[in-house]
């Protein structure tokens, strides 16, 4: 015999068992970052101390300098993508033109490419240039990966927008500049927020291309993370992934609106 | 720019010799159009015959190949869209979802960069106007179809526009709301003395709505003049075609007279200058049905010569229309003819019927092929 709420939990099992895939990990990592000692017959660890958080916060750790640091080349990167994928999201998504289906896969390249591929060519050339081991290189060789992560989302965007929006705003006297802020933005509101939020999110978590163009002297938040996870102190390497973790789930819970807004836009479930 | 507040006695509008196309495309032929002070004229026509282009030459937002749009005298070729004093209402009431509906209709004020607590102000009144001053706080997502095109009707005249365009306004709407949205914005129109262009593709609506009509065909200009014009004098035969005159009959004129198979005499040509390949029509509801009694004696084809249209022809079926018959019938040659009669007529089931129909309700058009 089964009742309503037995089919309600078969069916959110799937969905719970994806969720737990994706949580699981943290438990631990979570627990690492509080505890001192955790040895192999212990199931659960054996002391708590704060001792790895003690240690970013100290001065001389260089971990707040890293965020900080991080936080710049994420929001300038972001800032950068959109600009850039802007008028090529509204080319896309917009106009129909010969080989518009080819530039549409070519943007999926850093999906399938590795940005690191691109990245090895250009850092001669930013050692030539004096970018190479600077936060402007950082930032420009990230844009690598982030613009047609940014470019595709805006096109998406443009592609549902229906411009009679803009036209109505013309006759009403929205000039330029004016008609982009008082109608076009706001109407994009939701992709301009998901591209923003993706560019800043692929800056944040990126490890190669920092080191390979910063060459350990652009010392990102994960560029850290990694030298603390190779000197071997479990703890404070889980104390720095947590403090690289939140910022980003903040950025991520502060878009959840629109975010939302936006996947039920493209469901057809709503305007955008 | 136009001082928003001069009092005004209604702009005339003169459309002069416009032609654009879109590539190889030609949307409007030539266009050549008065439009009246304060006047309220439908544009008439057939999806693709060029009156969304026309209404977008007018407000701005294309730019004619050629000739000249004048407001007053005045030519407005060099204003842009953003520019003219020129209101448009589309078929879609595209109301910004992030503003409120007040926020809507003071939008075309504060890109003027008027102080928002006025433009809210004038926004206020004319929401009272379209008679939705209870709905201002309200998201525009909450609104009803009507609601919605009221809406962007009152933030079309919030700027006080010379010309007020309005494209299919209530075709998304149900008939009986559509019917009280005309005379909304007929009473909102004479009000401000606007003059009016109302855009649609659908008969009825034009005459019900418009003092004029301009029936536009393939690009061009077809007619214009009063709904009554188009019904008992239509100035071309696409023209008659477009306001559903049934009954076309093909003849010839000679020496003044049309001569057609169906015919049981020649008619008497009223019109000047026809001669040759002709076509008459004649509307339904102006034939009659004639009694043999009323036949002049002896009478045969060709023989004489009659003031009106006589047919002679066999009833194929009456049909019930609610507010009159519909006979059905034809002519020994193979003609059909259609006559709108009185309910509770009856017709004679068996044999041949005359049918007539007054000289002043037939129109003659020379036509190219014999």
């Amino acid at each position: 015999m089964s009742t309503a709420a037995d089919r309600r939990t078969v069916r959110h099992l799937p969905l719970a068992l994806v969720l737990a895939m994706l949580w699981a990990p943290w438990v631990p990592l979570v627990l690492r970052a509080f505890t001192d000692s955790w040895r192999f017959p212990a199931v659960l660890p054996e002391r708590m101390t704060l001792r790895g958080f003690r240690t970013i916060a100290a001065p001389d750790s260089g971990v707040f300098e890293g965020l900080v640091l991080s936080l710049e080349i994420g929001i300038a990167v972001s800032a950068l993508a959109c600009l850039v994928g802007w008028p090529a999201g509204r080319a896309l998504g917009t106009y129909q033109f010969r080989g518009r289906r080819a530039v549409q896969a070519l943007l999926l390249t850093p999906v399938i490419v590795p940005a690191l591929a691109a990245a090895m060519g250009l850092q001669i050339l930013f050692v030539r240039l004096g970018l190479a081991g600077s936060p402007p290189g950082v930032m420009l060789v990230q844009l690598i990966p982030a613009v047609p992560y940014a470019t595709s989302i805006l096109a998406a965007g443009f592609a549902n927008l229906d411009l009679d929006y803009e036209t109505q705003a013309r006759v009403l006297g929205a000039r330029g500049p004016r008609r982009l802020l008082a109608v076009t933005i706001p109407l994009m509101r939701g992709p301009l927020v998901a591209a923003a939020v993706m560019a800043f999110l692929i800056s944040w978590s990126d490890f190669l291309l920092a080191l390979l163009i910063g060459a350990g002297q652009v010392k990102t938040l994960p560029v850290q993370l990694f030298a603390a996870v190779t000197a071997t102190d479990t703890t404070v390497a889980a104390a720095v992934a947590l403090t690289m973790v939140a910022p980003a789930l903040l950025v991520m819970a502060a878009a959840a609106g629109p975010l939302a807004r936006l996947s039920q836009a493209n469901l057809g479930k709503g305007p955008l | 720019m136009i001082a928003p507040e001069a009092p005004r006695l209604g702009t005339r509008v003169d459309v002069a010799a416009v032609r654009k196309s879109y590539g190889s495309v030609r949307a409007i032929e030539r266009v050549d159009l008065a439009l009246s002070p304060a006047s309220f004229t439908a544009l008439l026509g057939p999806s693709g015959c060029g009156k969304s282009t026309l209404l977008a030459l007018l407000a701005g937002l294309e730019h004619p190949d050629a000739g000249d749009i004048r407001l007053d005298d005045r030519s407005v070729q060099h204003l842009p869209a953003e520019d003219r004093p020129v209101g448009l209402v589309f078929q879609k009431p595209l109301l910004f979802p992030h503003l409120n509906v007040l926020d809507n209709v003071a939008f075309g004020l504060r890109m003027q960069r008027r102080p928002r607590r006025g433009a809210r102000a004038r926004a206020r009144d004319l929401l009272e106007q379209v008679g939705l001053a209870d709905l201002a706080p309200r998201r525009v997502g909450e609104l009803s179809g009507g609601q919605e095109q009221r809406v962007a009707l009152a933030r079309a005249l919030v700027l006080r526009p010379r010309l007020l365009l309005l494209d299919e306004p209530f075709s998304q709407l149900d008939p009986d709301l559509r019917a009280r949205m005309r005379q909304l914005v007929r009473t909102l129109s004479a009000e401000a003395k606007l003059t009016t262009l109302f855009v649609t593709h659908d008969l009825a609506e034009a005459v019900d709505v418009a003092d004029e009509i301009v029936l536009m065909l393939d690009g061009r200009v077809e007619g214009q003049g009063s709904p009554e014009r188009f019904y008992q004098d239509p100035p071309t035969l696409e023209a008659a075609r477009f306001f559903e005159v049934a009954n076309e009959i093909a003849g010839h004129c000679e020496r003044g007279m049309f001569h057609a198979p169906g015919l049981v005499a020649p008619l008497r040509v009223h019109q000047q200058g026809i001669e040759g390949p002709a076509v008459l029509v004649v509307r339904p509801e102006s034939m009659r049905l004639g009694s043999i009694r009323d036949e002049p004696a002896g009478i045969s084809s060709g023989a004489s010569e009659t003031d009106g249209l006589i047919v002679r022809a066999y009833p194929l079926g009456v049909r019930f229309a609610g507010t009159h018959l519909i006979l059905e019938a034809c002519t020994d040659d193979g003609l059909r003819v259609l006559a709108h009669l009185p309910p509770g007529t009856t017709v004679a089931d068996q044999g041949s019927v005359q049918l007539r129909a007054a000289a002043e309700s037939c129109t003659l058009f020379p036509s190219s092929s014999a």
